[in-house]
């Protein structure tokens, strides 16, 4: 494939018109001995239906046996109008919606987004989104320490393994100290608030079980609350964050319409109290109007940002998952009110996958407590042989030493009861 | 045009969901009592878009020649190939040995292009590489036990950087452009000392210019112990012609969507691979996907900055750029870079017998002119929104700053000489009608779907949601 328009005729025409002799005068300013001498070693090009035979061979390398692993990335459907809108390519090939008047597509998109983010959350201002979830909660960890001026935050080991890993990570760069919070029984346990400018709950977390928030709040009243969610469609069954007077809500949107992918792209969800909305990072988008009075789009308190802040900006963060947002737009507002009943159902397949688990000998629950819709079973080594054609969850232990020959497995609407009944029927015959 | 809570209608959603009879285990008091989102019926949903749609202007509708983005034709293969079914799978299977190839194919290829020794695709964005970037600076200062506090920035560079050494508590100290456009050597040479951690360039730099010191600008940061960092948002002109690690670079960040022709979406999702020399690979972030023993496995090392992302960076997004570069192959990479080039030279050639060029010197994919000789007080900006009724995106205005009235234009190699002229043609009839008639232009945009929006109100009283008042 070639992708460059200009024939030889151009090409020659344009030369004399700059005037210089041949293409390489245009790169005089190179060092000559620096000017590559050979081709890159890269195979050559590819007609369409080669590239796809290539990458189709390849494709098949990977393999998509039924599946049950959440803790971060969920497999949900996609309804068939989110693909059909982020298709069109004056939403896909748009950048950044720098000159309003040719991009209200955009901005009134991502305005509505921000605002059934906060239909969802209870919570007043969501920005235009952000890398995904754990980049997200890392940014309001260095919010949180910047206007609280304490370089010290809490963090419950009840949080994404992974999402703890790219917290030390900013940490460690923005000079922070990171405290854990101990567990217990699959719940975040006591903790001191002094010294610490937040403190970050994961929920549900990351054993998909609902926190105790209005305890954690009340012992926490004097420092910033921070939410993660990476399944943030338990947010349409569960009691808004506002109601435990959370300051800051950070989540993985990918649960909404957009595909698993290996897990990349994502949503970071971002939203905060209306105290802290000159603080925030991240691309908003406000309402305004045009010169004739009509209502209109544009991103607005720029001056938080580095364009025009340079080393004093809120965040290095310059863009948004547009797509990725407008695709979790369309989702919410194609299910509407009818989210609710998606997000029970997540949660009756998952309590039935739990009960009908938790009767087979050597499968025990961990946990005696309310879940989403991802729990956490002990599986005993010889059944589990009986399912290597299954991905049955997340092993734990890796990540947490004490949970030996755990699992936290995850139903959607993806896993009906025949899928259910399919993993009790191999592991009981 | 209206918002999606004001057509919404109670009882008219009609995407269904049927309930098991199954008890929930989750007690009431947890439970939400209402769920306030709009109702509309598909036919609705899928309208509301397609008209948001018509009111946005993408590379699919026209030249969008938004300097230091390139804004390329996304080709419509790579959308095929990101969609395989195969590749939509969850990031903990383990079944995963098609995406590690990708992976890791990817990577080396960038090796190749860049000269670099090894890749990470982990950072999701250019900005979110640079920080990537930075905090390997950080973490080997830290292993090599020194204590350094500054990183040198040019006054040309994108906001972004200073913005990203501010996130890994370095201070950024500038340095200034010469009257030829490239970096002043004498403040270079006077800013460095033994605190400069390292130096953040990008070149070609954002007036289009490949700095022909560069050699010598890597070495005198070498000579004090530093490290060379290049943003490689401009990578698209340097595709087969030259590799930064032949200059000294020592780390790089790549825009996936800017020079690997992956849809900007509106403002992302991007992908931002970050490329070091030898002695940098261990500091990577984790986990690395390598190659051992003929076998493609994660890897994770002890000296690593961590993770940066919650899995392995946008793999849909590393699918699409790894399809485009197999679809156009080593002799098309360069073709991209020649083109780009020519394209950007002939226009400044062009336009600056109309419009003030600030730098009149030979370009690579971009160039920079400004509203210097526009007469009746007529602005960059008001050119910029004259530019949308002859059906145009406009340039970066406004930016790099060191240039008063600044715009920054790149025509990608993927536009016809007809599209060019189509532009310099627009840009010709604006500068006669600031002379002759400014009202026209000081009211731009006039056929755009809304008249100019006022940014200040916006800003000075911010309604962020359709709740707020």
């Amino acid at each position: 494939m070639d992708y460059t328009p200009n024939t030889d005729k151009d090409r020659e025409s344009m030369l004399r018109e700059i005037g210089v002799r041949d293409i390489m005068g245009l790169f005089k300013d190179i060092p000559e001995d620096l000017i590559l001498k050979s081709p890159l070693q890269i195979p050559d090009q590819l007609s369409e239906f080669e590239l796809l035979r290539e990458l189709g061979k390849i494709a098949k390398k990977n393999k998509k046996p039924l599946s049950f692993q959440g803790g971060g990335n969920y497999n949900h459907h996609i309804p068939s109008t989110v693909d059909a809108i982020t298709s069109r390519g004056e939403f896909s090939t748009a950048y950044t919606p720098y000159q309003p008047e040719i991009s209200q597509g955009t901005l009134q998109a991502i305005f509505e987004y921000q605002s059934m983010i906060c239909d969802l959350t209870g919570m007043d201002v969501s920005n235009a989104s952000m890398y995904d979830g754990a980049t997200s909660l890392a940014e309001a960890m260095i919010l949180a320490s910047r206007i609280k001026g304490k370089k010290q935050v809490l963090v419950s080991q009840a949080l994404n393994p992974f999402y703890r890993e790219v917290l030390k990570t900013y940490a460690r760069a923005n000079e922070i100290k990171i405290v854990d919070i101990d567990v217990t029984d699959g719940l975040t346990s006591d903790f001191e608030t002094e010294g610490s400018s937040a403190i970050i709950i994961q929920n549900p977390n990351f054993f998909g079980l609902i926190e105790n928030l209005d305890e954690i709040r009340k012992k926490a009243e004097d420092i910033l609350f921070i939410t993660s969610t990476t399944e943030p469609l338990s947010w349409a069954m569960l009691k808004p964050f506002s109601e435990y007077n959370v300051d800051i809500v950070t989540a993985e949107g990918q649960s909404f319409g957009n595909p698993m992918n290996f897990g990349g792209p994502g949503l970071g969800i971002f939203a905060v109290k209306q105290a802290y909305v000159r603080q925030i990072p991240g691309r908003l988008v406000g309402e305004t109007v045009d010169i004739y009075g009509n209502r209109g789009f544009a991103l607005t308190l720029c001056t938080r940002e580095q364009h025009i802040r340079r080393e004093k900006a809120t965040s290095n963060i310059c863009t948004n998952q547009g797509l990725c947002a407008l695709a979790a737009a369309v989702y919410l507002v194609t299910y509407g009110k009818n989210l609710g009943k998606l997000a029970r159902l997540n949660n009756q397949l998952s309590v039935c996958f739990a009960g009908k688990l938790s009767q087979i000998e050597g499968i025990d629950p961990v946990f005696d407590k309310p879940f989403f819709n991802e729990f956490v079973v002990r599986i005993r080594k010889d059944i589990l042989s009986k399912l290597s054609d299954i991905e049955i969850g997340i092993s734990l232990e890796e990540y947490y030493p004490d949970l030996k020959d755990c699992y936290l497995v995850c139903c959607t609407e993806m896993t009906p009861k025949e899928d259910i009944d399919r993993v009790i029927y191999e592991i009981t015959q | 045009m209206k918002l999606l809570n004001e057509k919404s209608k109670s009882g008219s959603s009609s995407f269904n969901v049927s309930l098991l009879d199954i008890q929930t285990n989750i007690p009431d008091d947890l439970q939400r009592t209402d769920l306030n989102l709009p109702e509309l019926a598909e036919v609705e949903v899928v309208r509301h878009y397609t008209n948001l749609s018509k009111s946005n202007f993408g590379v699919d509708n026209g030249l969008y020649p938004l300097g230091s983005c390139t804004m390329k034709y996304n080709p419509k293969i790579n959308e095929v190939a990101a969609k395989i079914h195969e590749f939509n799978i969850h990031p903990l299977s383990q079944h995963n040995k098609g995406a590690l190839e990708i992976i890791y194919q990817l990577q080396q290829i960038l090796c190749e292009i860049t000269g670099m020794h090894a890749f990470s695709t982990q950072p999701a964005a250019g900005a979110h590489g640079e920080s990537t970037g930075i905090m390997i600076m950080k973490t080997w200062l830290e292993k090599r036990g020194e204590k350094r506090t500054k990183v040198i920035i040019p006054d040309s560079a994108h906001g972004t950087n200073p913005a990203s050494v501010s996130l890994c508590k370095f201070e950024s100290v500038h340095v200034k452009t010469s009257l030829t456009g490239v970096i002043d050597l004498d403040d270079l040479r006077q800013k460095m000392s033994k605190d400069v951690v390292g130096i953040m360039i990008t070149n070609p730099n954002t007036l289009g210019i490949f700095d022909e010191n560069i050699i010598e600008i890597t070495e005198i940061v070498h000579d004090y112990g530093g490290l060379c960092y290049l943003d490689g948002a401009n990578m698209n002109a340097m595709l087969g012609i030259v590799k930064p690690g032949d200059f000294g670079i020592d780390i790089i960040h790549l825009n996936l969507h800017k020079t690997f022709s992956t849809p900007h979406g509106g403002g992302g999702p991007g992908s931002g691979p970050v490329g070091v020399t030898k002695e940098l690979e261990p500091f990577l972030p984790n986990p690395r996907i390598i190659k051992k023993n003929e076998k493609l496995e994660f890897e994770q090392s002890k000296e690593s900055i961590g993770k940066v992302h919650s899995f392995y960076g946008n793999f849909g997004i590393l699918l699409r750029a790894y399809s485009y570069i197999r679809s156009i192959g080593a002799s098309g990479l360069r073709d991209v870079a020649e083109n780009a080039v020519l394209n950007a030279n002939y226009m400044k050639e062009r336009l600056k017998r109309h419009y003030h060029l600030p730098y009149d010197r030979i370009c690579q994919h971009e160039f920079v002119i400004d509203d210097s000789l526009m007469p009746n007080g007529v602005t960059t900006n008001d050119i910029a929104k004259r530019l949308m009724d002859f059906g145009f995106h406009p340039p970066t205005i406004y930016f790099p700053l060191i240039v008063k009235g600044a715009m920054l234009i790149e025509p990608t190699e993927t536009e016809t000489k007809e599209n060019l002229d189509a532009f310099i043609d627009a840009m010709k009839v604006i500068k006669e009608e600031a002379e002759h008639n400014p009202e026209k232009l000081t009211k731009a945009p006039l056929n755009a779907p809304i008249g100019r929006l006022d940014i200040v109100r916006a800003a000075r009283k911010p309604k962020l949601t359709w709740h707020s008042t």
